[in-house]
This record gives structure tokens, C-alpha cells and sequence, in this order.
């Protein structure tokens, strides 16, 4: 019985395995409905399935594959061609395999039911529309879409099998709808490198003749993956990991003895120990092509059944990752995926209104970056509608009308992530049940991600995920509390913060119970983690230096005080055990190179369990200072010197670089001063020659030019000041000036010193009223002019 | 239940106990311990098994028994119960003995609550009484203990 078992279970893993690879297979097909191998290896895919199905006597799966394979037979010998409706036919044959196969896994038995009606599809289609080809060559020959050569090479190689995951999940929600309702629709997708059905093609028992007919690829040889049990490679992991630290303790003895032959042996041992743990390592990760290859099916069904055109293209498919982060970003991928084309991309003709191309793009890109691994969804449609955003939360009453004017397109952008919150006004099956963001967003949290989005209102929208490259190891910093080491995962840390209480006036204050601190003028709560762990009672005297941790989790930040801050390291996470389940303090357990133990916190559950969360929530610690922040944005100023004004500052993004040059680099143009700059010129500009208040230049001053480089229209304009002091920050909100002041904008009070903001704006007019009287000359009396006017510069 | 078998002898204190040697999986000198705060009150925390975390009992209060003795307990019993493995903290291991259900006999009903439950009986040895665990029961009271913990 155990082996009759185990066969089963080799022919639902093989099923799921062929059935991916012909999901991909068909989408490519229809792009290139004149690639023969490909309809060769899709006819043999199923036939292998039907093969196996009459193995095991499972009549249903059978005569479904065989009725898809007749179809595939008249399309592969040629006396039909495929257009949509055969390949939404066939698709929707998959799904009904898939559904079978997955019953039979769950009762090891075949489901009842019949497919009478997509058995009866399948064969009229194989028939009725034969006859019909026959009749009206043309019309059909036009059917197809044109092939796209790159595609359909790469896609028809025989890729080498990456050894896919045991635990496949169960089939799509999504499905096909009938075909006739079908729009027509223009689908295309980028080869990647997916689990090829290489093994099961090989393996199938019944070499048929097509296969010999196409057979010539069998030639080229590739290594068949091997399946290992998921627990045993995590055993192997875990005694590599023991491996290197008893390497660890060995090397010191090596040191110590100074035996040639023994401190040899240490070496090879320190060698084969660090590849082991190298080669360990990369069995856990894999492409992140594994689950994307799902995603040219999964966007051409909720295209279709959006009405809509959209075209995937994939860039980083080979990007790896730990294995089981992978399991972990699949339905979060799959769920923005879906925004993307139901919320995103708009309909064809809407499409065309906007003048874009009727095909939606949707971007998917991977790569390593900084230890992790990002992840882009982008798509060019419609972006997030802010509007319908703001009205719905102020409709479910999470905002006010009033408060609702007050708030950013990034602000209001959190709300998308609020359980129960959909733009949708109707539940269709593709989304508007308002789950979608707030899984994904805590999905991505669990596994330590972060989240951001980017939309630019009408320009589409930018999801960006990073993933850490592996669960299993973090970076994490170590800090002492009373005697022991425990792990902060660095994710969660904001910064860190020395506070010294003896200096700092305020210190540690009580806010409603809540120990708080002073952190850049803004309250932040304190948690004290001997108390949290319930270690001791002490509290930081007055005059006491403490550190403080700041951690962020869920949307609030708070403080940590710790006894010390120690060091950063990787560490190896391990469950606790059950034994410790209701331990919500911590996330986990690393082992210490020394071979101890050391508890890793959880951040979340620390806040959730000293009431932290609860009590802001009810009672929000800057309100005051939130709201001041809103209306009085600091902005950034460059501090600077001119003759006769001692504070001047320019808003710092109107500087671009600063620069010094000597007298002797400033040369003539026309009228004008310049300076060689890069490959072209710099045109200088005066800024005392402009402004009310400022003395003029000395015309003797053999100082070296301070100067702020700022690019108009690309061209760089260099204004000329006296000194150059310090970046500072001020109020954007400016003392306007009574009467208003030529060149200045206003000025702002810091420190009790009065500080004058230019007007770059206005200068730069100023500027151009000037060279536009000059311009006037040449239109009116031509070169004579301009003879004088150089003269007068010479 | 079948009384009889190999039996693997530890102390606390001046206690004997008697636990089923085919579970036990090894002994370990010196296990190196890390404290997990508010965890329950008997489990002292957990130790590095050659990369497998395990939670080391705390026998003494385990067993409700008080450590008259002021010292460390010196060695650990790894074992394994209900498929998971743990570490027994105890005084000193003896030898492994074979017993025969004639010495058996049931606790008395006098026997406090707390180590009724996982003392299944006593062998009478001809120079001491030796109490016989359930290993199986080890984990499943920590847990029970937890929540009299929290009622308290």
C-alpha cells in the first residue's frame, strides 16, 4: 500500500510540474502559434499526463487529456491552426486537470464528476473547426498573432530543471472564462528559466513517434535534479552550522601546539568546513523565476477578464533567495500583481484617450541590493486614485473632511493598507474585498520586508518590496541587560541614542504613566527592558548615562533602554520551541560563536505586550508637534556672506554644487563674466549686484570666488557670494518684508539673528531683462551695434 | 502499564528517581544554560545541543522539591518525551538498573499533588526507595504549571 503511495505521490509531483510548464508553454504559443517543437512538447506533455492517468485507472483525467490531446494532435500535424479560442480551451482544460489532480491528492482517489462539457468543447473544436479552415482558409490564416522571434527561441530550449519545491500550492483561483466571451487580446511574455519538464518528458514511458520526429533535443543531456526531503537538507544545515563552530574551537589549539602535522590537519578541516557551509547555503536558495513563471498565465487570465491589454516584461528572474521566503512573497506578488491590472492599467480605450499604447506594461524586476533583495512591480497605468482614496477613508470614517485636506498623497497613501479598505465599490472576484493590502504589507513584515510605493498621480505605480536575502540569517545588534546578551533583529532599529540624564534637562519624564524622553524636541515612549523581561526593578538614576535603542514596529516608534550596547552580527535565527510558545518577548534563539545561547527580541510583541501599542493609540504623543510639523515645514537653507549682508541663505535645492575659483579663471564673454566649468562654460552672476542692502563689489579683491552652482534649464549659473557658512534649517513659513526688497524673499529670525532668503527667481528675471535689452540692439540695427557693445565690454 | 525494564537512576538532593533509559538519548556535563525571562517557572531556559535548541527543566521544581543542597545541579539528562527533546537538570546520574515489576508498587495516595502526576509508582530496592518518572508527563505539566503560575 506504501508503495502504491509513493508512486502517487511521484505522479502528482510530476503532474503539477508538467502542468506548470504548459501554462507557460501555451501563453508562448499563442504568440508563436507556427512553433511546431513547442506544440510537440506541449502534445507530449499531455500525453505523458494521459499515460500516467491510465496507469493508475483515473478515467475522469483521462478522457480529459485525451480529448485535449486530439485537439493538440490536429493542431500539431497541422490541419488546424491555433488561435485564442483554442488556447482559453485548452487553458481551461488545464485548470480542470489541475482541479483533478488536486482532489486526487487530497483523497487519493478520483473526484466524481465528468468534464462532459469540456470533453465535448474539446472534440467539436477538433472537428467542427476543421471543417471550417477547410471552407475559408483565410479568414483563419489572419487569426493568429505575429510571431516575436526572441521569445520563441529561448522558451523552446530545453532549460535545466531547478529541483522545485515539494509543497506546490494548490491550484489558481483565477480561471478562464468561456471562450466565447473572449475580447481579443494581445498577451506576450519574457522566457525565463523555469523548471522544465525535462525530467518528466525523458522519463515518460511511451516515446511516441512525434517525439522521435522532434526528438533531436533529447541529444543534449541534462542533469536530472534530484528530490531531497526538505527536513533532511534542513538537518544537513543545522550540523554545518554545528560544524563550523567546533571548527572554531579547534583553530585555537592549532595555534597553541604548533605541531606541523596537527595544525595541517586543523587547516584542511577549516577548508572544508567553510566550503560545506558555503555549498549548504546555496541549496537553500533559489531563483526567484520559481514562482514568477505562474505569473505570464495568472496576467493573462486577469487581463482577460478585466478587458484589458497588458504586457508582462520580467528583468532579474534569476535573482536568488532562501527557499522559504520565496513560499512567503508568492501571494503578496500575486495580489499586487492583480492590482496592478484591475486598479492600475486602464482599459484600451481609455488608454488611447490618455495617449498611451493600448497595451498596459507591467514591470517586474529583481534584483540584490545591499544585502536584500528588491523586488519592483511597476506598471504605466492610471497610479493610485488619491481622490477615491481620500473619500472612502473619510466614508468609513477614518479621517475627517477637514483633516483629509491637510494630508499628502503619502499620507494618504497609508490608508491603502488598512485592514478592510478597498476603492472598490463592488466585490468582483478579482478584488474589492478590501483584505488585499493590509495581508500583503503584514505578509512581507513577517519575513522581515519592507514595502514602499510610488505613484505619481496618472503616471502609474511603483511597488517596491525588500526582502532579506534568507530567513535564517539576520543582522542583528546585541545588547546587555542585567547579565545577558539578547539579539535586536536591525530592521527594527531606528537608531541608537545615547542620552546623557545629568545634562539633559528634561531627561526621563512621565507621560499618563508612560516613561517617555526628549528625542530632537519630539516625545518618544520609553520601555525599559529589564522591566519588560521582568529581570529587575531598577530604574536610571538622575544623573546617569543611559542607551537607548529606537525601534519601530507597526507604526510606532519607541525607545528601548538598555544596560549596553554591544555589537552587530549575523545570527542564525532558531525557533524557541513549543515549550516557549507563549512567550511573545522574543523571536527566536541564536547560537553564540562560543557555542551559548543568546534570545533574539521580538520587536512587535514587546510593544504589544507592555500595553505601548494600546496606549498610543489612545492617547497620540505629539499631537501638538504633528500638526505644528504639518503647517511648519522646515526646509533646508545654505547659509552664505555677501558684502554688506551678513546673513543671507538660498533654499538648498537651489544649489546644485559649490565652487571655488581663483580671479585669474574668470574670463570674458561679451559683457559677461565666465569661468570654464566641465566641458562648457558657467555664466557668474553677482548676487550683491542684485539685492537691495548689499554693497558692491571690490573692484581690487584678489580673493578666491565663492561660488553656488545652480542649473537653470540645464545650464549651469554660478552666483557669485562673499562666504559660504553652514547649512541650516528654518521655518518655511518667511517674514514677508513690509516692502518688499529687491532680490530678497524675506527673511527668517534664527537664534535671534535676522536672516535674508533671496529670491533666486527673481534674480534670475532680473537677470534676463537685462540680457533682453541687450538682445534688442541686433534685431534692430544689426552687427553695429553689437561692434559697440563689445567695444564697451573691452 | 509494564513496570519493568531498564532504568536510568538520578538524584536531587536525597531523592532517587528512577527514569526510563531507552528514551534517553545522552548526558551532558556542565550544559551551559541561558535564562529566558518569563518563561515558566520550570523551565530554567535553554541550552545549544549541538545546534538544536532544547529547554533544560528545572527537576527540582519540576517535583515541587525544595534544593536543600545550595548547589548547581551538575548534570543534564537529555531525553526524549512526547517526540521532543528536552534536558533534565539533576544532581548526579547512577547506574542503569533492570527492574522486575515484583518491587513495584503504586504511589501512595498521601503523595503531593505536584509529583503525583508524574511519579507513577515506587521500586522498592533492597537499599533505597526509587522513584519512577513517567517521562512522557514531563512537558505536558510545564505547561499546566504555567497556568497556575498566572493564576497566582
Amino acid at each position: 500500500m506504501d508503495n502504491t503511495d509513493d508512486i502517487l505521490v511521484e505522479f502528482i509531483i510530476e503532474a503539477r510540474e508538467i502542468l506548470d510548464q504548459l501554462d507557460l508553454d501555451f501563453v508562448l504559443l499563442e504568440k508563436t502559434p507556427d512553433d511546431k517543437k513547442l506544440v510537440g512538447n506541449i502534445f507530449r506533455a499531455i500525453h505523458t499526463l494521459k499515460g500516467s492517468s491510465g496507469f493508475f485507472a483515473f478515467k475522469r483525467l483521462e478522457k480529459v487529456t485525451h480529448a485535449g490531446e486530439t485537439l493538440l494532435g490536429k493542431i500539431r500535424d497541422g490541419s488546424l491552426a491555433l488561435d485564442k479560442q483554442k488556447t482559453s480551451l485548452l487553458l481551461v482544460t488545464l485548470d480542470a486537470v489541475r482541479e483533478i489532480v488536486a482532489a486526487i491528492e487530497a483523497t487519493h482517489a478520483e473526484p466524481e464528476g465528468d468534464n462532459a462539457q469540456l470533453i465535448e468543447d474539446l472534440l467539436n473544436l477538433a472537428n467542427g473547426v476543421a471543417l471550417a479552415e477547410r471552407e475559408l482558409p483565410v479568414t483563419s490564416a489572419a487569426t493568429p498573432q505575429p510571431p516575436t522571434a526572441p521569445v520563441q527561441e529561448a522558451a523552446t530550449q530545453v532549460l535545466e530543471a531547478t529541483s522545485p519545491a515539494l509543497a506546490t500550492p494548490v491550484a489558481e483561483a483565477a480561471s478562464s472564462q468561456p471562450p466565447a466571451a473572449l475580447p481579443p487580446i494581445q498577451t506576450s511574455i519574457q522566457p525565463s528559466t523555469q523548471p522544465s519538464t525535462a525530467a518528466a518528458k525523458s522519463a515518460s514511458p511511451l516515446p511516441t513517434a512525434a517525439a522521435q520526429e522532434l526528438g533531436v533535443e533529447s541529444a543534449q543531456e541534462v542533469a536530472q535534479p534530484v528530490k531531497v526531503n526538505l527536513d533532511l537538507l534542513d538537518k544537513l544545515m543545522n550540523l554545518v552550522s554545528e560544524m563550523v563552530l567546533a571548527r572554531n574551537r579547534l583553530l585555537p589549539f592549532a595555534a597553541d601546539f604548533g605541531d606541523h602535522h596537527f595544525s595541517g590537519a586543523v587547516r584542511t578541516i577549516d577548508l572544508l568546513t567553510q566550503e560545506l557551509q558555503e555549498r549548504m547555503m546555496m541549496t537553500r536558495m533559489q531563483p526567484i523565476s520559481q514562482i514568477w513563471s505562474k505569473f505570464p498565465r495568472l496576467i493573462r487570465d486577469v487581463s482577460n477578464e478585466c478587458g484589458k491589454q497588458v504586457n508582462l516584461i520580467q528583468d532579474g528572474e534569476d535573482t536568488e533567495l532562501d527557499r522559504t521566503l520565496l513560499d512567503a512573497i508568492r501571494d503578496p506578488l500575486v495580489h499586487i500583481i492583480r492590482n496592478c491590472i484591475d486598479h492600475g492599467i486602464e482599459a484600451p480605450e481609455q488608454r488611447a484617450h490618455l495617449g498611451k499604447p493600448a497595451t498596459g506594461q507591467v514591470l517586474l524586476k529583481a534584483s540584490h541590493e545591499n544585502g536584500m533583495v528588491v523586488i519592483q512591480i511597476a506598471d504605466d497605468g492610471g497610479g493610485i486614485d488619491f481622490d477615491l482614496v481620500c473619500q472612502k477613508a473619510i466614508e468609513k470614517k477614518l479621517l475627517t473632511a477637514e483633516h483629509a485636506l491637510t494630508l499628502t498623497d503619502m499620507q494618504l497613501l497609508e490608508y491603502i493598507f488598512l485592514p478592510g479598505f478597498s476603492t472598490k465599490s463592488v466585490v468582483t472576484n478579482l478584488s474589492g474585498r478590501g483584505v488585499g493590502m493590509d495581508v500583503v504589507k503584514t505578509n512581507i513584515a513577517k519575513i522581515g520586508g519592507s514595502i514602499e510605493i510610488d505613484s505619481p498621480r496618472g503616471q502609474g505605480t511603483n511597488i517596491c518590496l525588500k526582502i532579506p536575502l534568507t530567513l535564517a540569517v539576520m543582522p542583528a545588534l546585541f545588547v546587555r541587560c542585567e547579565n545577558e546578551r539578547y539579539a535586536i533583529p536591525q530592521n527594527s532599529i531606528v537608531e541608537m541614542v545615547r542620552l546623557d540624564l545629568a545634562n539633559d534637562s528634561s531627561g526621563l519624564e512621565d507621560f499618563y504613566g508612560l516613561p517617555v524622553f526628549r528625542l530632537r524636541n519630539k516625545l518618544a515612549p520609553l520601555l525599559l527592558l529589564n522591566h519588560q523581561l521582568n529581570l529587575s526593578q531598577k530604574f536610571p538614576g538622575k544623573d546617569s548615562v543611559v542607551n537607548i535603542a529606537l525601534l519601530q514596529s507597526g507604526g510606532i516608534q519607541f525607545g528601548l533602554l538598555v544596560d549596553e550596547v554591544l555589537n552587530m552580527q549575523e545570527v542564525v535565527v532558531k525557533p524557541l520551541g513549543p515549550l516557549f510558545s507563549g512567550s511573545t518577548d522574543f523571536a527566536g534563539a541564536t547560537i553564540l560563536g562560543n557555542g551559548s545561547v543568546a534570545l533574539i527580541l521580538d520587536v512587535a510583541g514587546m510593544a504589544n505586550n507592555s500595553g505601548l501599542v494600546a496606549k498610543i493609540q489612545a492617547r497620540p504623543l505629539n499631537p501638538v508637534q504633528v500638526a505644528a510639523e504639518v503647517t511648519v515645514e522646515q526646509i533646508p537653507m545654505l547659509l552664505f556672506e555677501l558684502p554688506g549682508l551678513e546673513f543671507t541663505a538660498i533654499p538648498l535645492e537651489c544649489v546644485d554644487r559649490l565652487e571655488s575659483f581663483t580671479v585669474e579663471k574668470i574670463q570674458k564673454n561679451g559683457k559677461r563674466e565666465v569661468v570654464q566649468y566641465g566641458d562648457g562654460l558657467m555664466h557668474l552672476l553677482r548676487l550683491n549686484e542684485y539685492i537691495d542692502g548689499a554693497s558692491p563689489t571690490s573692484v581690487k579683491s584678489q580673493e578666491p570666488l565663492s561660488v553656488i552652482a545652480h542649473y537653470v534649464n540645464g545650464l549651469p549659473m554660478g552666483l557669485v557670494v562673499g562666504k559660504v557658512h553652514d547649512i541650516i534649517q528654518v521655518p518655511q513659513i518667511m517674514q514677508e518684508t513690509n516692502s518688499q526688497q529687491r532680490g530678497l524673499k524675506g527673511c527668517v529670525i534664527l537664534n535671534g539673528r535676522v536672516i535674508n532668503v533671496i529670491d533666486v527667481q527673481e534674480i534670475l528675471r532680473m537677470r534676463r531683462i537685462q540680457d533682453n535689452e541687450i538682445m534688442v540692439y541686433p534685431d534692430n540695427e544689426q552687427s553695429e551695434v553689437a561692434v559697440i557693445d563689445w567695444k564697451m565690454v573691452q | 502499564m509494564n513496570n519493568a525494564g531498564d532504568y536510568l537512576t538520578f538524584s536531587l538532593g536525597k531523592f532517587s528517581f528512577g527514569i526510563i533509559a531507552t528514551e534517553v538519548l545522552e548526558l551532558n556535563k556542565n550544559l551551559s544554560v541561558t535564562h529566558v525571562p518569563k518563561s515558566p517557572e520550570t523551565v530554567r531556559g535553554i541550552a545549544n545541543l549541538r545546534g538544536q535548541l532544547v529547554p533544560a527543566i528545572d527537576m527540582y521544581k519540576r517535583l515541587g522539591l525544595d534544593n536543600t543542597t545550595g548547589q548547581q545541579e551538575t548534570i543534564a539528562i537529555i531525553l526524549k518525551s512526547k517526540g521532543m527533546v528536552v534536558a533534565l537538570l539533576v544532581d548526579s546520574v547512577g547506574e542503569i538498573i533492570s527492574l522486575e515489576d515484583d518491587t513495584f508498587e503504586p504511589p501512595p495516595p498521601n503523595f503531593p499533588e505536584m509529583s503525583r502526576e508524574l511519579v507513577f509508582g515506587v521500586h522498592k530496592l533492597t537499599s533505597r526507595l526509587l522513584l519512577m518518572l513517567d517521562h512522557t508527563k514531563i512537558i505536558q505539566v510545564t505547561n499546566g504549571s504555567k497556568k497556575q503560575a498566572l493564576l497566582n
